[in-house]
């Protein structure tokens, strides 16, 4: 297990009140499909219902939202060699005046590398990879993890999907009293 | 020559062999008993764990459904054959007593088992059968999968006092127990089935008697 706190050791989970969690995805290119698939694997690591997530057709109605922050890359069939950081991604949530509960939704952009020499396969299977570290974040999963080699919360993540260690972190968290509040709806 | 001069013989011993079958499938029909049983059924934990604390994970109390077939054999025993069906949510139990829904199960069970006369008014029925677990979502810890046929052994008594029997009723008493664990479980660091057992109440009907 690797720490799931912010760096003032704050400690945020979607409450089970608030279960499923209601994504949204902007319709261009293939990001609905890549969140959809990150909101399934992160659903299967776990076991006693702790966390579900819906997709829903409307940003109004999101508790996260996720864009391309420019380009949209190829919807080609992501390459299996040796992963290459060909994107980026970031999840970004804002606190309330009391700094108690988050704000609005959480926000989250990916981002392909400009003047990239590498394959539509490649960028392809960068952002299936990010797009699950980015949904990781929007769980709650506040800190980079210290092992690229073994957990996708690791930056940049280079496995294609949760590691043991990040099963175990995520599971840990959701029955971890939580310190930041969801927001409002 | 004789060909076919066997035809007549076969056609005989063909149309013998079909009546007494049916004179056979007659009478067993006619001693055959039918029952339906609808009870309510607690199940014990299927998960243990502890995650920063211990939590456990079980069905709710479910209705049951169980719709049995007698065949008679000989003396007060009988043949029976019967299947199972429940459904209840499965639920996260939290040590404070936080509960959390994980999905809506069924559980489907065919059985084989011997039923004997004890009292007038009592019968008692021992089965073994197969079970399986029909998860609503690929979730938890059916995410991958329900793990397949699980054998299973049960035990009821029926009891019709007079009062009863003359409406063709039973109180039912019965458990069963198996053996719990999914895939996702295994997958986690399970290595030990868990012993589950099943405890159902109910009244029975007698759709068909036998005389």
């Amino acid at each position: 297990m690797y720490a799931f706190t912010d760096t003032l050791g704050e400690v945020f989970h979607w409450p089970a009140d608030r279960l499923p969690i209601r994504f949204y995805a902007e319709p261009r290119g293939n990001l609905p499909a890549l969140l959809g698939r990150a909101v399934d694997v992160w659903e299967r690591q776990f076991l006693y219902g702790e966390f579900r997530g819906v997709m829903v057709p409307d940003s109004n109605a999101a508790d996260v939202i996720v864009r391309w922050q420019d380009s949209v890359p190829l919807d080609v069939p992501p390459d299996n060699g040796p992963p290459v950081k060909a994107c980026g991604g970031l999840t970004q949530a804002f606190l309330d005046s009391s700094g108690t509960s988050l704000v609005g939704p959480l926000e989250t952009q990916i981002r392909i590398v400009a003047d990239s020499i590498f394959t539509p396969g490649q960028i392809q299977a960068c952002v299936a990879r990010t797009m699950i570290h980015e949904m990781g974040h929007a769980l709650g999963l506040l800190r980079e993890a210290p092992d690229s080699l073994q957990d996708i919360m690791a930056s940049p993540p280079l496995v294609p999907l949760p590691g043991i260690r990040d099963r175990n972190t995520v599971q840990t968290l959701y029955h971890t009293a939580a310190t930041l509040g969801p927001p409002p709806r | 020559m004789r060909f076919g001069g066997s035809l007549p013989s076969i056609r005989d011993s063909a149309v013998g062999l079909c009546l007494l079958v049916t004179g056979w499938a007659s009478s067993l029909t006619a001693q055959t008993s039918i029952h339906a049983t609808l009870g309510a059924r607690y199940s014990s934990t299927l998960v243990h764990d502890s995650i920063v604390t211990p939590l456990d994970v079980r069905a709710d109390l479910a209705p049951a459904f169980t719709g049995t077939v007698d065949l008679p054999l000989a003396g007060r025993w009988k043949l029976e054959l019967l299947a199972d069906l429940s459904s209840s949510p499965l639920r996260r139990h939290d040590k404070g007593g936080f509960t959390a829904p994980i999905t809506r199960v069924w559980t489907l069970g065919v059985a084989v088992g011997l039923r004997r006369r004890l009292r007038s008014w009592l019968e008692g029925r021992g089965a073994i059968g197969a079970l399986k677990y029909f998860p609503a979502a690929s979730v938890g810890v059916f995410s991958s999968g329900s793990g397949g046929v699980i054998p299973f052994g049960s035990l009821a008594f029926d009891a019709a006092p007079e009062m009863l029997s003359r409406r063709r009723l039973a109180v039912e008493v019965g458990g069963d127990l198996h053996r719990f664990l999914t895939p996702a479980l295994r997958n986690a660091g399970f290595t030990e089935s868990r012993v589950v057992y099943r405890v159902t109440a109910g009244v029975r009907l007698d759709i068909r008697r036998a005389p």
